[in-house]
């Protein structure tokens, strides 16, 4: 029987389709007994839902000053 | 002074694509003197390759690429600066089962969590728990939606490394949520 540490990395591998056939029986046999676990799968893959849609879409403007001082630099850079 | 046309360039570059290109970069590297950095540092390497531009391909997404690159070797000069440890002890027995205090509680209405915009703050807050490897790790994978093989190479890491990464920052990130968010009665 795998550990839970074992399960919750495959778990992991698993979702991103790099478990092998062997593994992912074994697997499943410790989801079967394995509440934690259980619980676990599911929420592991609502976080990373949570973590691809995690761009929020927002935009963070530079200031007009922020704007000169990087035109500054880059104009600096260019001349040498 | 640089040649007029330089000038013109470079101020139209940074009126039209720098706000656009800092969200991008700030997104993926929150300390804002690196974005800034790393900005500079696309509009200068776009400037000196102004002949590999191709007017098929379109200004933003030319200028896009040489940021992916600049991204890139922030990366890499990052990782190199890194290192992690790996203690799990907190969430597993020495059976390697779960602990009673860090094994998964149920968690009421998870999915509409994700509408939300509250729950982002807690996930960002919780983010900036990891170690810097891990987030880095965790923007490439994530955020770049980056394939494993290409994370690894930048970052230095072996795959058996990468995944040991992944499955700590999932442990810890899911835990950080239970405890700030899901089993939180504020939310």
């Amino acid at each position: 029987m795998i550990t839970c540490r074992q399960s919750t990395e495959w778990i992991i591998k698993k979702e991103h389709g790099k478990l092998s056939v062997k593994e992912n029986l074994q697997l499943l046999s410790h989801l079967a007994i394995c509440s934690f676990c259980r619980l676990f799968k599911s929420q592991n893959l609502l976080i990373s839902q949570a973590l691809s849609k995690n761009e929020s879409g927002e935009i963070f403007h530079l200031t007009a000053e922020d704007k000169k001082e990087l035109f500054r630099s880059v104009q600096n850079k260019i001349k040498r | 002074m640089i040649a007029p046309d330089a000038h013109h360039t470079i101020n139209e570059w940074i009126k039209k694509y720098s706000d656009i290109f800092f969200t991008y970069i700030n997104n993926r590297v929150p300390d804002k003197t690196a974005a800034k950095d790393i900005l500079q540092e696309t509009f200068i390497a776009a400037w000196k390759n102004s002949s590999s531009f191709k007017k098929e391909a379109g200004e933003k997404t030319w200028l896009f690429s040489i940021l992916k690159n600049k991204l890139a070797d922030h990366y890499r000069t990052q990782a190199r600066l890194m290192t992690d440890f790996i203690d799990t002890g907190y969430f597993f027995d020495e059976a390697d089962h779960w602990t009673p205090q860090a094994g998964p509680k149920h968690w009421d209405d998870a999915a509409s969590s994700l509408n939300k915009k509250e729950f982002y703050v807690v996930l960002d807050q919780c983010k900036t728990k990891l170690s810097m490897l891990q987030q880095l790790t965790f923007t490439m994978k994530y955020i770049d939606e980056q394939e494993t093989d290409f994370i690894c190479k930048v970052l230095q890491i072996t795959t058996s490394n990468y995944w040991v990464i992944i499955h700590r920052c999932k442990l810890q990130l899911r835990n950080c949520l239970e405890k700030n968010w899901f089993l939180n009665d504020t939310k």
